[in-house]
């Protein structure tokens, strides 16, 4: 997992939100267009302006206590129906959990539970929200009980708004129940050699560029020593390569920082044994260039812990003031000639920081070896955060997950019946956690070549039959220009849905918590919070229109 | 339709015509054929017809459960799937659609709110409208343990929570024992007194023309007969005349006087009761003098079983 992205503008994604709803929209307009003068001639045009004022009117005149009636009737129609019987599952899960879950090592023991609590509620939690909500309206409509509510000033709006906000208050109760039991049984069962890993790093991400062994600068990648995984990039020991890191040190919790504590996490690539029993070796380099200064600390090189699970073993404390007792202080290249000895002592943030922002080379000391690093390989650590702080935010972002769940299977139970919903919303479920990142691939493969790799749906489909390999060139005839032509179109139309369907990876926030970091504001809580009412809104409008325009006794 | 529009009527339906289709838009039933009718302010009026006759989909168009294929009704002025003329409806569906897991109070309470009444307003309704149908000892108990006549009672009361103008009741007496058709006609008559307008669809043709002020009769869809219901069953051919009993010696001089007039004496009998009478009358003794039982006589000597 890439715990470095990027932080959601919010701006832009309005601005995307907009053009995505309104596209859409026009979609939606111009099919409704069509079928109503196929159905009703030039009066249909009529007909859909008149419904679309129809929808907005009902959409606009909203009454709260309507609305809570419906969420409270939604909520205890669940309740009363039994529902909350699952948590008996979840009790019983945590029972027995710990039988398997101990005995083996500490160095990942809180992971282990703390991957097994995440897992046990978020899919135990899914299905609920999944069938609740495509089954709910659907089952209303056909025992016709909607009958009586319908006819009462109840708005098709309030219908579908009330049973989202009825049936995600459900969820919300059970998260809430699942999540105090599992905090509860978090601090009970994980052995207490490893609760030290219960703990919520902030990590503050830089900039990274490469020096390679040349000395050229700015370089966006290093070495590529053959790993089919290209997220690091390595860098040759003894030589002039230098990874670079720049970091905004002018934040006040940065500045409020005594000593700064970096932690690494890199990766040795060797070429030989090199010294039995001994890890490779880096060093830190603090360069500020307005003032010459380059610093390497600490003055010897230091191991790398390539394989401690414990992140404390990787963090290495570089203090505010730097000596030469504890650093090798010197000038950078031959500045030395004209400005005579570097001063003794140097203050990190005063004379190392330039602009606001700190520089920091690394060096692998060991030659012959490599050492390969990626952006998120090395970061400031702020002041760890509760544990408790990121399992709540971790919760959060599930409670959201479920939230839109909710919506997506209401939305869909006003235009199909319980099973097609259901089925709807697993492919929803799938393509957004599953099969999101093979999507994005392949649209980035188009992007960046203008197809992907061995071509779309059709063209796969050729090159299988003709038994051909996914790098020769095509046969050029009309045949294979037409099935690319096809493709592309394939293509075009995935990129135009894939903003349609949620990316419910970015709601998971057990990668972070697992792995004992506390959960980004504007990477992580803020994008879920965005996502969840970015299709909110339109999903109210589709249910509402879509409630609207069926006929609630036709079966 | 608006040149033909009269405020006195609270539903005014203009060759209303509903097709039933399947999903490929085959015409699978014709439900409604061109049906043009006024419902008045203040009246009972009755919908009647075998089963299939239209009778439902007409009560459906008028709530906008269903879209019209041709035709335009109207309903206290307004289109029928103009939501606000819910606000003046009282509807009691066929079967007693309501939430089976709520409790009456719930019931009752949830329907309050949906009108948007406030909490003091809604507990007063409800307090009044649960002695009304006389659930006060079944109040909190939920509806899927009700007996069907409990379930009409309180699906009658949900239509009543607003107090409204207009009542929609489809089979009202559907499913009901001979007291609580009793008194769902009661029910009726009362909200008539009340000044409200009455809809009732029905196939029992004695609780229509008990309740109803004027009559439709439905058959496949098309309005055969609609008028008054006093109108429509007097008959002017024959004349009946109930007087206090008879000795045979004055019924021999009605004889005559009839004979002289030449007037054919079709039937001369002692009126019986209804079926219905009899068994309000013995409900209500029963409930006078629990004690009471009716004893068989003892069988006729040499009288056998078959």
């Amino acid at each position: 997992m890439d715990f470095d992205q990027i932080p959601i503008d919010p701006l832009r994604a309005f601005g995307a939100w907009c053009l995505v709803v309104i596209a859409f929209s026009l979609v939606c307009l111009l099919v409704a267009l069509a079928i109503s003068m196929l159905a009703a001639g030039l009066k249909g045009p009529g007909l859909v302006a008149e419904t679309l004022f129809r929808g907005a009117r009902d959409l606009a005149t909203q009454l709260p206590r309507r609305v809570g009636a419906l969420a409270t009737l939604t909520f205890r129609e669940s309740v009363r129906k039994k529902t909350l019987f699952i948590m008996g599952v979840f009790i019983l899960l945590f029972m027995f959990g710990h039988w398997f879950l101990a005995g083996q090592s500490l160095e990942s023991a809180a992971k282990r539970h703390v991957v097994f609590v995440m897992t046990a509620v978020k899919w135990l939690l899914i299905p609920v929200a999944v069938i609740l909500s495509c089954w709910g309206l659907p089952a209303d409509i056909k025992e016709r009980s909607l009958h009586t509510v319908v006819t009462k000033p109840a708005r098709r709006s309030e219908v579908v708004l009330g049973r989202i906000l009825g049936y995600s208050g459900v969820m919300m109760l059970m998260l809430l129940v699942m999540s105090v039991l599992g905090y509860i049984w978090l601090l009970r069962s994980v052995p207490p050699g490893a609760r030290s890993q219960l703990i919520a790093r902030v990590p503050v991400y830089g900039t990274m560029s490469f020096i390679s062994r040349e000395g050229v600068e700015n370089e966006i990648k290093g070495i590529n020593v053959g790993d089919i995984w290209e997220f690091r990039s390595f860098i040759e020991g003894m030589t002039n390569a230098r990874a670079v890191y720049i970091f905004d040190a002018s934040a006040p919790e940065v500045e409020q920082m005594d000593d700064l504590r970096l932690e690494y996490n890199f990766e040795a690539f060797r070429t030989h044994k090199g010294v039995m029993g001994e890890n490779v070796r880096f060093s830190f380099h603090f360069v500020n260039n307005s003032k010459h200064y380059q610093v390497k600390f600490p003055r010897s090189s230091i191991p790398i812990q390539e394989f401690a699970v414990d992140p404390e073993k990787r963090v290495v404390i570089v203090p505010r003031k730097l000596d030469t007792r504890n650093s090798d202080i010197r000038w950078l290249g031959d500045y030395g000639k004209s400005a005579g000895p570097p001063p003794k002592e140097l203050d990190l943030w005063n004379d190392l920081r330039e602009n606001g922002k700190l520089q920091i080379r690394v060096s692998c000391d060991d030659g012959g070896q490599y050492l390969g690093m990626a952006r998120p390989d090395l970061f400031f650590r702020l002041p760890d955060r509760p544990f408790l702080v990121a399992y709540v935010k971790s919760m959060f972002g599930l409670g959201l997950m479920l939230i839109l769940l909710v919506t997506l299977g209401t939305t869909a139970s006003t235009f199909v019946k319980g099973p097609v919903a259901t089925l709807l919303l697993g492919s929803f479920l799938m393509i957004g956690q599953v099969m999101r990142g093979l999507l994005e691939e392949h649209l980035q493969q188009t992007r960046d070549t203008g197809r992907p790799l061995g071509g779309g749906m059709l063209e796969s489909i050729y090159r299988i039959l003709t038994q051909d390999n996914q790098l020769s060139p095509l046969p050029d005839n009309v045949f294979t220009r037409t099935i690319q032509w096809i493709d592309q179109r394939i293509i075009e139309w995935l990129g135009a849905m894939q903003n349609l369907i949620p990316d419910f990876r970015i709601f998971d926030g057990t990668p972070y918590l697992a792995n004992g970091f506390d959960i980004p504001w504007a990477v992580r809580t803020l994008p879920v919070i965005l996502t969840t009412i970015g299709f909110l809104i339109p999903c109210l409008i589709v249910g509402t229109y879509s409630l609207m325009m069926r006929e609630l006794e036709a079966k | 339709m608006a040149a033909e529009t009269n405020s006195d009527n609270v539903i005014e339906i203009r060759n209303l015509t509903k097709v039933y289709r399947d999903f490929w838009g085959r015409k699978k039933v014709q439900a409604l054929n061109s049906l043009t009718l006024d419902v008045k302010k203040g009246e009972v009026f009755g919908l009647l017809g075998p089963n299939g006759s239209g009778k439902t989909t007409t009560l459906k168009l008028l709530l906008g459960l269903l879209f019209p294929t041709n035709g335009e009704v109207r309903v206290l002025g307004k289109p029928a799937h103009d939501v606000d003329k819910n606000e003046r409806i009282g509807y009691l569906p066929e079967e007693s659609y309501l939430y089976r897991f709520l409790n009456a109070d719930e019931t009752l309470d949830f329907y309050g709110r949906l009108f948007n009444m406030p909490p003091a307003e809604r507990r007063r309704r409800r307090d009044a409208l649960i002695e009304r149908v006389g659930l006060q000892n079944a109040r909190r108990r939920q509806l899927k343990e009700y007996s069907k006549g409990m379930t009409r009672r309180i699906g009658l009361a949900q239509a009543l929570i607003n107090d409204p103008d207009l009542v929609l009741l489809d089979e009202p007496t559907s499913g009901l024992d001979p007291l609580g058709t009793r008194d769902m006609k009661d029910m009726i008559l009362d909200l008539k007194r009340e000044g409200k307008t009455v809809v009732m669809s029905s196939h029992l043709l004695a609780d229509v023309q008990d309740v109803c002020d004027r009559i439709a009769i439905l058959y496949a869809g098309e309005l055969k007969v609609l008028g008054h219901v006093q109108d429509l069953l007097q008959s002017t051919e024959e004349t009946q005349l109930r007087t206090g009993r008879l000795s045979e010696a004055a019924l021999a001089d009605v004889k005559a006087v009839l004979a002289r007039h030449e007037v054919e004496l079709k039937e001369v009998s002692h009126p019986t009761a209804t079926l219905e009478e009899l068994f309000l009358k013995t409900v209500s003794e029963s409930r006078q003098r629990p004690g009471h039982r009716f004893v068989a006589e003892a069988p006729a000597a040499g009288s056998s079983r078959g």
